[in-house]
């Protein structure tokens, strides 16, 4: 588990967080979530003690940590063996066990024939992947990761998703910092928001989702249907064949309301998009 | 393995591998190497009497000096007339022809050749001697007189120090070629460190290193891999150097005294390590706040001026006159001592409290800048973006 409690940050003038608090739970993914210079970065490279707060303090019982920071640069001359053996011993690990982990990790990231290439041949996704590897080489219970799907084709970001679920899946806690919303719908169970180095919120996307949840239904009908007739509806808006109707009834009034002749081919709730909660969230509507 | 000893490893291993070092690496072999060949297809005998007999022709208008010109170990002098000189020359059978003037013009004789004679005073020393019999001839004196006229004084220096040993030339050369030798490995040695240094800040893999290893510990890890690195360059240079100096010695038959005084050798030895640490810590300071390649030359460029200055100084004005004002007094300032003071113990006696303060003063100079080196650099690595002003390195100097 880790706990961040009332951290105090800054730089000069610069405020960059104040009093952030957040718990992350094993085997969980966390998603620390915020705009550009929200504060993300200082958060994690505090946690691994890189810099040190100038109040609060951390707390972990995490033994080994795996990080891959958002600034992706590796030693261009160095053959990718080369670099794994070098980060293998620097964690301290035995040349037989660095061995075995990269041979692994090589072939699942489809690395393994690309073994004794030079770095600077590689393209940016294989890069990306190999600082995965760097990262997730010793065998940490917990990650995190700045910033992953920077910079990334689509292909890449959906292998790159299916691969942290599969580390989710093995028990690794991971702490996932992004303002790629739609990515981190999709990955994670608990977020903070954060803004100005200030949260916004910290909780279960679930929760949070909840909260947002403003009735909105999504409904498709057979033939022409007048919604305009119906009461206590505030908008409507045409989404494919259907309509997203927001109204003040509950669901279930509302579908009692419809006409007996109304033959209805979709209905469902609507939640909001973590990328509407968020911009909803930050912007302080 | 530490982890100071994973970044020293690569960071020698790097530079053993590099191209650099492989051209640094076998030059010496290759200098050493053509050097012997030649000294195996040119005959033998001296090194002057390898060099060609140049026959010269004198067209001589005085009529009188041809028999008191003498031919030398690189000249033979034969009398011509100036149509045939010029022929020869055009065909190559002869090197050139002088022309010597009759009467009052006979101290301007003039030398024509295919190519420019540079060594005019190898040419000079004869003539004179043959002006001089010429003269004494007129008044009636004895020409024999005129070689012992011209005998040299043979005038050797030797220094006395405190405790009654004389140290020779071979002191003095021994000196420069100790500054030489400092001055190359501080300049190179320096350069590569700051390079290192700054090498994950700008590939952008800081952040992900100094999260296995503290920046305190990566410098030095560097410091420790560049700078073997570059000693076994030195070694490999020094072992082909001593080899080739013996068997020059050897084959000249003379004794060289190369026994150094000990006080000299600790000096040495001391302006060896606190230059090399007071420079490269100050290199370090500029180059630690650089975010860009180009940035980094320009920060090398302030090192670079700051170790030619004492270099020319010492190798001019501190070896002309080493009890000067200004050798003294820049034997003191720190970034000269590691130049300026070998060389005023090699030439001269520097009394022992100036020896003493310029190694307190450069002691203390070199662990300060070390220290302020390391900790702008650990504060200063994860900055990156935009280059830091003057005025943020001293904020980046109070921080915790």
């Amino acid at each position: 588990m880790l706990v961040v409690k009332d951290i105090y940050k800054t730089f000069g003038n610069v405020e960059a967080l104040k009093g952030l608090s957040f718990e992350v739970k094993k085997g969980s993914i966390y998603g620390l979530l915020g705009p550009n210079a929200s504060g993300k970065t200082t958060t994690i490279r505090i946690i691994l003690s890189i810099i040190y707060p100038d109040k609060g303090n951390i707390e972990m019982d995490f033994e080994k940590i795996g990080y891959m920071p958002e600034e992706r640069g590796l030693y261009p001359k160095m053959q990718i063996d080369e670099l794994i053996y070098f980060f293998g011993s620097l964690r301290g690990m035995k040349k037989k066990i660095v061995e075995s982990q990269m041979n692994f990790w090589l072939e699942r990231l489809e690395l393994l024939d690309r073994k004794k290439d030079k770095i600077e041949t590689l393209s940016k996704g294989l890069k990306q992947r190999l600082h995965l590897l760097i990262s997730i080489l010793h065998d940490p219970q917990f990650l995190i990761l700045d910033e992953p799907f920077t910079g990334l084709d689509p292909i890449a970001v959906k292998e790159l998703r299916e691969l942290f679920s599969e580390l989710k899946d093995s028990g690794k806690t991971v702490l996932l910092s992004t303002h790629w919303m739609e990515q981190a719908e999709q990955l994670c169970d608990y977020v903070c928001l954060i803004k100005e180095g200030e949260k916004i919120y910290s909780g279960s996307l679930e929760e949070l989702k909840d909260k947002h949840m403003r009735n909105d239904i999504y409904i498709e009908t057979k033939g022409e249907t007048d919604f305009k007739q119906i009461p206590k509806i505030t908008d409507i808006q045409s989404k494919g064949k259907g309509f997203i109707i927001r109204t003040e009834m509950t669901p279930g009034d509302f579908i009692k309301s419809l006409t007996k002749t109304t033959e209805v081919v979709e209905f469902r709730l609507v939640y909001p998009s973590l990328e509407e909660i968020f911009i909803k969230e930050v912007e302080g509507e | 393995m530490s982890k100071v000893f994973v970044i020293t490893k690569r960071e020698f291993l790097k530079y053993i591998r590099s191209k650099w070092f492989r051209v640094f690496f076998f030059l010496p072999f290759l200098g050493a190497g053509i050097i012997f060949l030649l000294s195996y297809i040119v005959p033998e005998g001296g090194a002057e009497a390898r060099e060609k007999i140049k026959k010269i022709a004198v067209i001589d208008h005085s009529g009188r000096l041809m028999q008191y010109l003498e031919n030398t170990e690189n000249y033979q002098f034969v009398e011509m007339d100036s149509l045939q000189a010029t022929d020869k020359v055009m065909t190559g059978d002869i090197e050139g022809f002088l022309v010597i003037p009759g009467d009052s013009e006979i101290y301007n004789p003039r030398y024509y050749s295919l190519t420019i004679l540079l060594e005019t005073y190898k040419l000079r020393g004869p003539l004179n001697t043959a002006i001089l019999k010429l003269k004494l001839e007129d008044r009636g004196v004895d020409v024999s007189l005129a070689d012992e006229l011209n005998r040299r004084v043979n005038l050797t220096s030797r220094k006395i120090t405190g405790t009654g040993k004389k140290g020779g030339e071979e002191l003095i050369i021994l000196g420069f070629v100790m500054v030489i030798f400092l001055y190359m490995f501080i300049l190179l040695a320096s350069q590569l460190m700051a390079r290192s240094a700054v090498e994950e800040k700008l590939n952008g893999m800081i952040e992900l290193i100094i999260s296995d290893i503290s920046p305190s510990k990566l410098l030095l890890g560097k410091l420790i891999g560049v700078t073997a690195s570059v000693l076994l360059l030195v070694a490999v240079w020094l072992l082909i150097g001593i080899t080739f100096i013996g068997n020059a010695v050897f084959f000249i038959n003379r004794t060289i005294d190369i026994s150094l005084p000990l006080g000299v050798i600790f000096y040495f030895v001391f302006a060896f390590i606190s230059g090399y640490v007071l420079y490269t810590s100050f290199i370090l300071l500029f180059v630690s706040t650089v975010t860009s390649e180009q940035e980094v030359n320009q920060a090398m460029s302030v090192g670079v001026m700051l170790i030619l200055i004492p270099y020319f100084m010492a190798i001019t004005l501190v070896k002309d006159n080493p009890g000067s004002i200004v050798s003294v007094i820049s034997s003191q300032i720190p970034f000269f001592t590691p130049l300026i003071m070998p060389i005023r113990l090699s030439i001269s006696n520097v009394p022992m409290w100036e020896i003493i303060l310029s190694i307190i003063i450069l002691t203390l100079s070199a662990w300060g800048i070390l220290m302020l080196a390391g900790k702008i650099y650990r504060v200063s690595m994860l900055m990156v973006g935009k280059p830091l002003r003057l005025k943020e390195v001293f904020r980046l100097i109070k921080m915790k």
